[in-house]
């Protein structure tokens, strides 16, 4: 139920910082080098995510905080169709900003009421360890490095590696990639570097930002193939015809992964509504929804929603 | 609330970066100050020669550097030129300090007196003599402090070149920030080191410039 604090404005000149209090105390070290921090890294853009907030307790929850905001800041990418990316009308689109406005539908009832802070990939963890989103959505796989940092709910998307070539270099295994005479174009993904070092030690390597920069390496000419999320890889497959799938079958890119979204740690309330949320969608209430939306991005059906027949038992 | 041993854990690996980081810098400088030189002495005849070297330092002076960037990678592919990440990095860092080491070096020629020209030719000298005798010397003395800001900035500015896969600093401590989802003490460390380097530089300039201080 939504909470309206006594003495404040719903509609916007009265809301403060749910963590200032009147006597304007000084920035502590670490909350100078938190905002420092996500000034660099996510620029000015966005919103601050506390400054449409009432006074709540200093350690109040982000759900509690969200509410009170009667808004969403959601961290996410822009580059990465079908899962966000900007459509013909310059709008972002896609699954995972579907999924983002079906949260706020539920929680603040209206899909409206959420709005986008586009990242890249180092700033998206610094953006919501600050505080400068209330969660990011933008196809993050779980690592056991990541989940010491960043708390995960349960995967909204099962992922994996794939690998994408110019249909002008002949190949047909990933395996054949690996010679001197080619360059393999990858993220700034550890990941992806170690999968790399593994399978292709002979190929050159190119370690660029986002999924744009290495299509377009590869389109230029700079890169023979790519490593990309696999969700992503069918749109670029579709999009561009002299792009082609590599067989990945016997390597490491033959893994399954899970793209989940990610908060700041330590706010058990908000992580449990998320993660609730997110299991109901994935294998509960509202698995309606997530095959809707499923088919809706990725034009197949979606995993099932239990891996056994639930009518015998 | 700094985690002293992750940090411990990434300086090797932003050492093997800075590596890269300080050849980048190191290369663009060396081409970037005769190559602004070069078009400060262009700007001075006037005329069309002028007219260039203006339109170049406004382009350098007015474009980003990360678009510069952008160009150069992924355009010169496109005009059957491929020349690697590393390459692109010190060109556009070159072509960019270039520029503005043409304008230290042009507001260092307008400081020296056309007199000291005018006498240098009275006593025979050629034109060659000239600027190697009386007014290069000057022209780098007047020009240094400048000089060795720029050569800080282009330090700073190669923290760009990692978008164009070049695996500089930056680049290695974006991994590392990937890889631990703990950006604070990544971006510490690197802010340390550039820090360190960058001072080293202002230090050694300003040390040039003490002993060089002869010459005036």
């Amino acid at each position: 139920m939504r909470s309206y604090i006594p003495g404040t404005d719903v509609a916007g000149s009265r809301w403060r910082n749910p963590a200032a209090n009147d006597t304007a105390a000084p920035l502590s070290r670490g909350e100078f080098l938190s905002l420092a921090a996500a000034l660099l890294v996510t620029g000015c853009s966005g919103s601050d995510s506390k400054s449409a907030a009432t006074a709540l307790p200093a350690d109040a929850s982000r759900l509690d905080i969200v509410i009170a905001r009667d808004k969403l800041i959601v961290g996410t990418y822009s580059t990465s169709p079908p899962l966000a990316f900007i459509n013909p009308d310059g709008e972002l689109a896609g699954f995972e900003i579907d999924l983002a406005r079906a949260i706020a539908k539920d929680l603040l009832g209206d899909s409206e009421k959420v709005e986008f802070v586009v990242l890249n990939a180092a700033g998206r963890f610094p953006a919501v360890l600050t505080g400068k989103i209330d969660f990011g959505l933008c196809s993050t796989s779980i690592t056991g490095d990541r989940a010491a940092r960043v708390a995960f709910t349960p995967p909204y998307l099962d992922t994996g590696g794939t690998v994408i070539a110019r249909r002008d270099a002949g190949l047909t295994h990933v395996r054949q990639l690996n010679d001197p005479r080619f360059t393999y174009a990858l993220l700034n993904n550890p990941g992806s570097i170690e999968r790399a070092e593994q399978e292709l030690p002979r190929a050159k390597t190119i370690v660029l930002d986002n999924p744009a920069a290495i299509l377009l390496a590869t389109k230029v000419g700079r890169a023979t193939a790519f490593n990309i999320d696999r969700a992503i890889a069918h749109q670029y497959v579709a999009d561009n015809p002299d792009l082609m799938l590599l067989d990945t079958s016997g390597t490491v890119y033959n893994h399954v992964s899970g793209n989940a979204i990610f908060l700041k740690p330590g706010d058990f309330k908000w992580w449990l509504f998320l993660s609730t949320w997110m299991n109901e969608l994935r294998g509960g209430s509202r698995y309606a929804q997530y095959r809707t939306l499923y088919l809706r991005w990725f034009d197949k059906e979606p995993p099932p929603q239990r891996f056994y027949d639930v009518s015998r038992y | 609330m700094f985690d002293v041993r992750f940090i411990e854990r990434v300086l090797p690996a932003l050492l093997d970066g800075l590596w890269i980081t300080l050849a980048i810098a190191f290369l663009a400088f060396a081409i970037a100050v005769p190559w602004g030189l070069c078009a400060a002495i262009l700007h001075r005849r006037g005329g069309l020669a002028a007219a260039l070297t203006g339109g170049y330092v406004q382009l350098v002076r007015n474009t980003p550097v990360l678009i510069q960037l952008y160009l150069v990678y992924y355009g010169l592919p496109m005009a059957g030129i491929m020349l690697s990440a590393f390459a692109c990095g010190v060109l556009v860092l070159a072509f960019q300090t270039g520029g503005y080491a043409a304008e230290i070096f042009r507001g260092s020629l307008a400081s020296i007196s056309v007199r000291q020209f005018e006498a240098a030719s009275a006593l025979g000298m050629a034109p060659f003599a000239r600027w190697r005798h009386v007014i290069l010397p000057q022209l780098f003395l007047r020009s240094l402090p400048a000089l060795t800001n720029q050569a800080a900035t282009i330090i700073k500015d190669t923290a760009q070149v990692g978008v164009i896969a070049v695996m500089d600093m930056n680049k290695v401590g974006q991994i590392w920030l990937e890889k631990s989802g703990n950006p604070f003490d990544v971006f510490i460390a690197l802010a340390a080191v550039y820090l360190v380097v960058t001072t080293v530089v202002g230090l050694a300039g300003r040390l040039i410039e003490r002993r060089l201080s002869f010459v005036q």
